[in-house]
C-alpha cells in the first residue's frame, strides 16, 4: 500500500494522540508505516491501520503499554546512572573532592563570623544551578515550549532534579510533626538548631546531588555528540 | 504449519534477547519492524515476534548496554537503527552457548533425542 499525504497525516495525528513520548512515537510511527506499506491495498487507510494494530500491538492498549514499559526501563535506567554518579564521589579519587567540599563548608558553617542566615541563600544558590542545568538541557535539546513532542528523559531529569527536595519536605514534615507533638513547639526557625556537622551534611548531600545531576546532563549530550 | 507468537509462548520469550543479539550480530544494524521480517522470512514464518514483545526487549537491552541507537531520515520519518555495542557483542557467544545447552538438556529431559557431548 503507497501511503498518501492524507494517509500520513492521519498516522502522524493517531500516534499523536495516543503516545505521549517522542521516543516511542518516532520508532512506531516508523514501524506502523513500514508495515502498512508492506500491505495488501485491499482495504481503506483507517480500516487497514485499526486491523495492523490491532493484528501486531494488541490495539491501542498495546502501543500504550509499550510506551510504559519503555518509560519505566528509561527511568530505571537515569536512576541507576544518577547513583553510579553518586556512588563515585565515595570511591577514591572522586572521595578527594568530598571530602575537601566537606572540609572547606563544615569551616565555613562552624566560623564564628559565619551568619546563620546565609545557610539558606547558599542552598537556593544550588538549587538555582540545577534548575539552570536543567533549562539549558531544554535549550540546547531545541525543545520549543508545548510544541515539542515530550522524551522520556525529560522526565527522568524532572525526577531526579526534584528528588532531594522531596526528601527534604518529607523529614521537615515529620520533624514538624514530632515536635509538636512531643516537643509541643513550633520549630519554625528549625535549622538555626541544626550543628554545622548536620548543616555540613545537608549541604554536601546537595552538593553531591548537584554535581551528579550536572554529570547527567554532560554524559546526554557527550553520548549524542558520539553518535 | 505450527506458527509460533513470541508474546504467548515462555519458551520462546527467555530466547527473545538471544534471538536480537544474535540478528544484529549477523547483520550489524536493524530496526524493529525489519527484525520482525527478517524472523519471519527466516523461519518461514513460523516463529513471530510481536512488537508487544519486542520493544521492550530491545529498550531493555539498550538500558544494559548491550545495544546502542542511532537515527537516520528514511522517508522522511526517523527510523531508529540498533546495533551491538562493544559489550553486547562480547554477550552474543555467551547467550548462545547458554540458548544451546538449555535446548540440549530439553532434549535429553524430554528424550528427543540424545545429548550431544
Amino acid at each position: 500500500m503507497k501511503l498518501t499525504k492524507d494517509d500520513i497525516k492521519y498516522l502522524n495525528e493517531f500516534l499523536n494522540k495516543e503516545l505521549v513520548y517522542r521516543e516511542t512515537f518516532e520508532e512506531l510511527y516508523d514501524h506502523i508505516s513500514s508495515g502498512l506499506e508492506n500491505a495488501p491495498e485491499s482495504l481503506p487507510f483507517n480500516e487497514a491501520l485499526k486491523n495492523y494494530v490491532t493484528r501486531e500491538f494488541g490495539g491501542i492498549s498495546g502501543l500504550r503499554k509499550i510506551e510504559e514499559q519503555h518509560r519505566a526501563t528509561v527511568l530505571r535506567a537515569m536512576k541507576r546512572q544518577y547513583f553510579n554518579y553518586i556512588y563515585q564521589h565515595f570511591r577514591f579519587p572522586g572521595i578527594i573532592l568530598l571530602v575537601l567540599i566537606a572540609a572547606l563548608v563544615y569551616t565555613i558553617f562552624s566560623a564564628a563570623w559565619f551568619p546563620t542566615t546565609w545557610y539558606f541563600p547558599m542552598f537556593l544558590t544550588m538549587s538555582i544551578i540545577v534548575s539552570a542545568v536543567h533549562y539549558i538541557r531544554y535549550i540546547r535539546i531545541g525543545y520549543i515550549w508545548k510544541s515539542t513532542k515530550r522524551s522520556v528523559k525529560d522526565d527522568g531529569f524532572t525526577l531526579i532534579k526534584y528528588a532531594p527536595g522531596k526528601v527534604i519536605m518529607f523529614f521537615a514534615v515529620v520533624v514538624f510533626v514530632l515536635y509538636r507533638w512531643f516537643i509541643k513547639d513550633t520549630p519554625l526557625i528549625l535549622f538555626d538548631r541544626l550543628s554545622p556537622i548536620a548543616e555540613t551534611c545537608l549541604f554536601v548531600a546537595y552538593a553531591l546531588h548537584a554535581m551528579s545531576f550536572y554529570k547527567m546532563y554532560a554524559a546526554e549530550f557527550k553520548v549524542d555528540l558520539a553518535k | 504449519m505450527y506458527t509460533c507468537a513470541m508474546s504467548n509462548n515462555p519458551l520462546l520469550k527467555g530466547t527473545l534477547q538471544t534471538i536480537i543479539l544474535k540478528l544484529l550480530a549477523d547483520h550489524t544494524e536493524m530496526y524493529g519492524y525489519e527484525i520482525t521480517q527478517k524472523v519471519k522470512e527466516v523461519t518461514d514464518g513460523e516463529i513471530m515476534i510481536t512488537e508487544g514483545a519486542l520493544y521492550p526487549a530491545l529498550h531493555k537491552l539498550e538500558a544494559e548496554g548491550l545495544l546502542e541507537t542511532f537515527t537516520q531520515i528514511v522517508d522522511n520519518r526517523v527510523r531508529k537503527y540498533y546495533r551491538l555495542t562493544e559489550q553486547g557483542g562480547h554477550q552474543v557467544s555467551d547467550k548462545l552457548s547458554e540458548a544451546a545447552a538449555y535446548i540440549n538438556q530439553l532434549q535429553l529431559l524430554l528424550n528427543l533425542k540424545p545429548a550431544s557431548k
